[in-house]
């Protein structure tokens, strides 16, 4: 039932990615018009199922897997604004998700600040760490950037790791942080049921779409965009392209860092090597890459490919053949960057608007007829 | 009134002088050639004009303004667009997408953006191809999306860098034509070109260049028979026959 749902809201996804290559093919106004519909149809449809899903999924440890789907999709997209639109291959996000979850997780704890509270400004801390990791590292090219990041990932980790108090915070190095599950509540943004969760990170995943939309299509998508594939001809076009990705940069962090908290607020217990590890940092570039990296689509549709291979070979290999995802996600991202090397939403978007082209001709023949 | 004035520019590359002491001027609505050898410095004074590289020493000054230190983007907005010599298309894009980044410069709004640049798609005969990969596209086609796009930045001043390099005859009739166009829009034009054929049919004045120095400097008839540039260009046997 939940595989019908994956395959459909990937759809979407991958229309609203191509709505802009519609205008002047030379397809007459009324059939654009229908396929519009359509598309809207469709969207209508898939948000139904996504919303009433938990409705038909009564199963704690299957929903628990969608959640973490909706989570790994949503961080996916928000890395997707540097690594995939402004064309650098940032490998340390786990830094802003470690960031959001101690932020919320040490303010809650301590001063019984409500997390909602914490993850806004957890978020405004990592932009300010974003914005301090990429002033000298936007520099870079290519590989460099990306080892640059995972350096300051790790240190991070290595410094969380080993740091008990932060002036009064407390840390606690290694053990991490334990949130008791006391009172529950929207307030305390914790729960006793997984459902609640689960309409959170959709709501969370929709919003992080729709920004994302929006910025393809304003300037600075396009100054993004352009930057990221030719700096030198973007700068004599009027762009400055440090300045246009270091705001990408700032976004990316901020959302990112949202996730953490809910991750903490999720699953009730953070320590570094499970938050700010290069594993997550790691899964998330995968899932880009394998999706389709600087496409709307492309992060969703590789959360619902590979997460599910993640939690499957963790289920049934964990005892065995321990990290058995990493390597089928090898696998997956040798085959993908062979044959599909702008990740598997351009075939599936291909196939959609073919679909979406033959029912509309269907349907105004029945019209015309 | 002059729309760009060079002053004494030098640009040194470590020991190499790569443009040494050269004085231009450009009229409003003048199309200002500049020739020279391979290695010349042409589009080393380019850069330096352009903002790429700022001149180690003399004085650039634009409508008015000294813009020695300004980076390529600020100079863009000033009014003062460039073509590259070996062509920077964002290639995994449309070719419309690629003239609305350039259209961006002097509007915030996508749908304005597009307007404009399908506009100078159509001055510049190529609303064709508008939907076309711009990697996909031919050498002659690339030249003409360069153009495109600086031209959707509304500049006061085009610096092409031989963007007729690699064309057939036919096409550099066409690009010929193109660049006269925009100068009947009100854009001023400087040009590095090779092709002798078409620098001397769309120059108003040309400047010569060898080793960094300026060594002539006139309309093309008077450029042509001089001295200094059949030697430059041909050798010194042939200098004074």
């Amino acid at each position: 039932m939940t595989g019908k749902e994956y395959s459909e809201s990937g759809r979407t996804m991958a229309l609203a990615d191509k709505g802009f290559s519609h205008a002047g093919t030379g397809i007459s106004l009324e059939k654009k018009i229908l396929k519009d519909t359509m598309n809207k149809v469709f969207l209508a449809l898939v948000a139904v199922l996504a919303f009433g899903l938990p409705l038909i999924v009564k199963s704690p440890t299957w929903l628990h897997m969608i959640i973490l789907m909706y989570f790994y999709a949503y961080l996916t997209t928000s890395w997707n604004m540097v690594g995939g639109f402004a064309g650098v291959l940032p490998l340390g996000h786990a830094v802003f998700i470690g960031i959001g979850a101690y932020t919320s997780t040490i303010l809650s704890l301590q001063y019984g600040i409500s997390p909602w509270i914490g993850m806004i400004l957890g978020g405004i801390i990592s932009i300010f760490v974003g914005v301090l990791i990429g002033l000298p590292t936007f520099k870079m090219r290519g590989a460099y950037f990306a080892l640059a990041t995972i350096a300051f990932a790790e240190g991070f980790r290595v410094m969380v790791e080993n740091i008990d108090y932060l002036g009064p915070l407390k840390i606690n190095g290694p053990r991490g942080l334990q949130i008791p599950p006391l009172n529950t509540g929207l307030s305390n943004f914790m729960f006793t049921g997984k459902e609640p969760y689960y309409y959170i990170i959709l709501i969370m995943l929709i919003a992080v779409l729709a920004v994302t939309w929006f910025i393809s299509r304003s300037k600075l998508g396009y100054y993004l965009n352009a930057g990221g594939e030719e700096p030198e001809a973007a700068m004599a076009l009027g762009i400055n392209v440090s300045r246009a990705k270091l705001f990408a940069m700032a976004m990316s962090s901020f959302l990112t860092a949202l996730a953490g908290t809910f991750y903490a607020q999720f699953s009730l217990f953070i320590h570094p090597k499970s938050i700010i590890s290069l594993d997550t940092s790691f899964e998330i570039a995968f899932i880009a890459l394998i999706g389709g990296r600087g496409s709307i689509a492309g992060p969703v549709l590789g959360a619902l490919l590979l997460r599910p291979v993640s939690d499957l070979s963790r289920i049934y290999f964990g005892d065995t053949l321990p990290g058995l995802h990493l390597i089928i996600y090898g696998v997956v991202l040798i085959l993908v960057m062979i044959y599909q090397p702008r990740g598997i939403q351009e075939s599936l978007t291909k196939i959609y608007d073919t679909v979406v082209d033959r029912l509309a001709d269907r349907l105004k023949k029945d019209g015309d007829a | 009134m002059k729309i760009l004035e060079v002053t004494d520019m030098v640009m040194k590359f470590g020991g190499l002088t790569a443009v040494d002491k050269l004085n231009l001027s450009i009229d409003q609505g003048e199309i200002l050639g500049l020739i020279g050898p391979n290695g010349a410095g042409k589009s080393t004074a380019f850069n330096c004009i352009a903002g790429v590289h700022p001149p180690t020493q003399g004085r650039i000054v634009f409508n008015g303004q000294t813009i020695n230190h300004q980076k390529p983007w600020n100079l863009c907005k000033k009014g003062l667009a460039r073509t590259f010599q070996i062509v920077k298309p964002f290639a995994a894009k449309s070719v419309l997408y690629n003239v609305m980044v350039g259209a961006f410069a002097t509007t915030d709004n996508t749908s304005k953006a597009e307007d404009k640049a399908l506009a100078v798609l159509k001055t510049l005969n190529f609303e064709g191809r508008k939907d076309t990969k711009a990697g996909n596209l031919t050498i002659a086609d690339r030249k003409r999306l360069e153009i495109a796009r600086a031209v959707a930045t509304e500049p006061k001043l085009l610096l092409l860098d031989e963007v007729m390099a690699g064309l057939r005859p036919a096409e550099v009739d066409e690009m010929v034509q193109i660049i006269q166009h925009l100068r009947q829009t009100g854009i001023t034009v400087f040009v590095i070109e090779h092709i002798m054929r078409a620098i001397m049919a769309l120059s108003d004045r040309i400047v010569v260049i060898h080793f960094g120095k300026k060594i002539a400097q006139g309309t093309p008839r008077e450029v042509a028979s001089n001295k200094n540039v059949i030697k430059a260009y041909l050798g010194d046997e042939y200098g004074i026959s």
